[in-house]
């Protein structure tokens, strides 16, 4: 059996990989966690691995995924004034399980570690030393996810892939540009509030903004609330707006308006993207909702027409990973099925498999 | 009669007279420009002056706006010129101001509540104007700003996706600005397709030695840009560090103790160029340290500054389904063919294929077109002519307001 933590404050959520079956549990992140974790193992001897989501690695953590040590722990740790509560509570996870069961490998799977190696024109702020050396940088994000779309899009040969869009759809929609399997640009910047606009956080703006609100006398909570909980898709709206709220074709013309301002934002991502990759072969769409998203995924790929891209006229929605795209097109499209918890322990097996090969 | 334009850039201030006759023919008579006001770099500040087909050139120091103003206005009457109006650049007129205006008590008191919203260079200007309400006290003044030619962005381009309550107390949204630069390109670009014009799809950098940005035009109407509430939004320039995370500056004040003004003025007057560079907001000064193979970041400012546009140009290549014109403008664009080069470099997915040879030969003060035989973009060099755009504002204004024959 595989124990696999996802920090989601203020809940805790995990999983139990067994024979393939995955079973999702979650609880309040409070003193009593550790026992409702425990609640749900019949018999923590079966426990084989455990692997924990760090969803900002910061300077400390650079890769996709490592072994946790008491050394590389310290590097964890290190990475939560990034991303504070997220990183904190899995840090305690981490602290509690690796002590509990000390003889299995124990693994940290970091969202931004496919970004750690971003060019640097790419992952810098253009502010000066003083602030980059503060670890002030571009990490980039969703990593799991979009390795995960290039090493698919690889394996099943859609056109040739050396230049590859990647576009995570969902409440927290990002972009990711790939070129030969490394990734050169991301939506996500320092935090996941810059990039798209998402269900509640702001997205890109002027940063002007921020000192406007301060010289109006709101504290850097109030800020931080306003443009992270309170703005995106429920801000233009006035009232909570999800990304499933957006698809197919909304009644509410308000809603229409926020889905085309979406739709904008993404399509200026993709083709900026496009330009840094000096052309795309691949656009590829990863979801947990193929079918439902899919006039999201037809539209990015209709406002590419210009660029000779061919849409295919009848799409199976319930294929594995539907082709968006003829045969004969120069651009391939493609929608993947996306499973985090499956990912994530395909990461933390393959891990462990290195590392026992080289033990 | 002669109209006075004053065009304060963010380290310069360039000034025109001309004289318009009564058929509206606008002729120019002086021009000049204070260059590098109050900028730290390796080379010093200087003022140029051109009349009557000589060329006054000195190197002094000017430690700010005003006194270049000054500096002007003596040269000005020095050469015996009678001024009879003078039109003004203001960049941002926030929600006050959707066209030109003359400047009464009324407009300035707006003017100066507009100060915040560009704090480079909104506060310069004014102290310009009041510098040239004192040297010209009974002639009209007016002014004409940079955030007009962008009141054609769709909702979808120019709202921030911030809490409702937030953008209707503060007004905040995109406003944009240069736009007395792309009125003037789009004109340019207009006259060279004739009739064809109408839909074109253009993409318009205004590359300058203080801000920079880009515009997407179809039609002659701006349909997006990348300035946004204040210039300090969009690409990375001289001393500012375009798009950042909003959440950085929390950050750094949560965790690192910054105070706020001081984190502004970081971000404002420290970084961009200057910033990553470290030694010079000059962009100038940064290739002529790369070809001198003293690596250090120098590469990283020019890389970046050259990355961070080609992120632009391709997403309004997305917007605009395609593009006819790449238009390059203003200091650095119509003087920096290493820059155009490398902006141009791996475009061909959208079309545009540059002529290395045309770029580097092309001269700055003609529209050039810069593209190979086998680009399906026109590529051009154009220098902007803001101040005359400003002048024929003003013609407007007074023809509007006192029937007044020219």
């Amino acid at each position: 059996m595989i124990l696999l933590f996802d920090p989601d404050p203020p809940l805790l959520r995990w999983c139990k990989v067994e024979n393939g079956n995955i079973t999702e549990h979650r609880c309040e992140f409070d003193s009593a966690w550790d026992e409702k974790v425990l609640g749900t193992i019949d018999d923590v001897r079966r426990i084989e691995a455990v692997g924990y989501v760090l969803y900002h690695g910061g300077q400390g953590v650079r890769e996709p995924a490592i072994l946790l040590t008491p050394e590389s722990l310290l590097n964890v740790e290190k990475s939560m004034q990034f991303l504070p509560e997220h990183n904190d509570m899995i840090v305690k996870v981490a602290g509690e399980w690796i002590a509990r069961l000390i003889n299995i490998p124990h693994i940290v799977v970091c969202d931004t570690g496919f970004f750690a190696g971003m060019p640097s024109e790419a992952s810098a702020y253009a502010v000066p030393f003083e602030l980059r050396r503060k670890g002030i940088r571009r990490y980039g994000g969703y990593g799991l996810c979009h390795q995960w779309v290039w090493e698919k899009s690889r394996s099943l040969r859609i056109n040739r892939c050396e230049k590859l869009i990647s576009v995570y759809l969902g409440d927290r929609t990002n972009v990711a540009a790939i070129r030969n399997g490394r990734a050169i640009e991301s939506s996500i910047g320092f935090t996941p509030a810059e990039g798209m606009l998402s269900s509640n956080s702001c997205g890109d703006i002027d940063p002007t903004i921020v000192f406007q609100l301060i010289s109006a006398g709101m504290s850097l909570e109030e800020i931080n609330q306003a443009l992270s909980q309170e703005a995106g898709f429920t801000g233009l709206l006035g009232r909570p707006c999800g990304f499933l709220d957006l698809l197919g074709e909304p009644d509410d013309s308000q809603v229409r308006s926020v889905k085309e301002i979406f739709l904008y934002a993404l399509r200026k991502y993709i083709g900026a993207f496009v330009s840094i990759l000096g052309g795309v072969d691949v656009i590829a769409f990863a979801t947990k909702y193929p079918e439902q998203s899919m006039d999201v995924q037809l539209d990015i790929l209709r406002s590419l027409e210009f660029l000779g891209i061919k849409k295919k006229t009848i799409i199976d929605p319930h294929a594995d990973h539907p082709i968006l795209t003829e045969k004969d097109s120069p651009i391939g499209g493609v929608c993947y099925h996306y499973d985090k918890w499956n990912v994530i322990n395909e990461r933390v097996k393959q891990l462990r498999r290195n590392g026992s090969e080289k033990r | 009669m002669n109209i006075l334009v004053l065009n304060c850039g963010s380290s310069s201030l360039t000034f025109k007279v001309f004289a318009v006759d009564d058929s509206e023919i606008i002729r120019e008579v002086l021009s000049g420009k204070a260059n590098r006001v109050g900028v730290k770099g390796t080379e010093p500040s200087s003022m140029e002056i051109h009349f009557e087909s000589k060329t006054y050139k000195e190197i002094l120091p000017i430690e700010d706006h005003r006194s270049a103003a000054a500096l002007a206005f003596e040269a000005i009457l020095g050469h015996g010129i009678v001024i009879h109006c003078i039109g003004h650049r203001f960049v941002h007129g926030g929600s006050y101001f959707k066209g030109s205006t003359f400047i009464d008590k009324d407009t300035f008191e707006k003017l100066n509540q507009c100060q915040p919203l560009a704090p480079i260079h909104n506060p310069v200007a004014l102290s310009v104007i009041r510098e040239a309400q004192k040297y010209f006290r009974d002639v009209p003044h007016y002014v004409v700003f940079d955030s007009a030619f962008h009141h054609s962005l769709p909702l979808y381009a120019y709202v921030y996706a911030l809490p409702k309550r937030l953008t209707e107390k503060f007004g905040f949204r995109k406003y944009g600005f240069h736009g007395i630069s792309y009125s003037s390109v789009t004109e340019d670009i207009s006259r060279l397709f004739g009739g064809a014009s109408g839909k074109l799809k253009v993409i318009a950098c205004h590359l300058g030695t203080g801000g920079s940005s880009v515009a997407a035009i179809k039609g002659n109407r701006s349909l997006d840009t990348s300035m946004g509430y204040s210039p300090l939004q969009g690409l990375m320039m001289s001393t500012r560090c375009g798009d950042i995370d909003p959440m950085l500056a929390i950050y750094l004040m949560t965790v690192h103790g910054y105070r706020s003004d001081d984190l502004m003025e970081i971000f404002s007057k420290k970084s961009g160029i200057l910033g990553v560079s470290g030694f010079s907001s000059d962009i100038r000064d940064i290739i002529k340290r790369i070809s001198d193979n003293e690596e250090d970041q120098a590469d990283l400012a020019l890389n970046m500054y050259v990355h961070r546009l080609r992120k632009y140009i391709g997403a309004y290549v997305a917007v605009l389904g395609g593009v006819d014109v790449l238009a390059f403008t203003d200091d650095i664009g119509v003087h920096n063919w290493l820059v155009r080069e490398k902006v141009c470099e791996e475009m061909g997915w959208c079309g545009v294929k540059l002529d290395t040879d045309l770029n580097r030969q092309a001269v700055p003060d003609a529209v050039t077109p810069l593209q190979s035989k086998d680009s399906k973009a026109v590529i051009l060099s154009i220098p902007t002519r803001e101040e005359l755009v400003i002048c024929r504002e003003g013609v407007k204004l007074l023809k509007h307001s006192n029937d007044i024959a020219f």
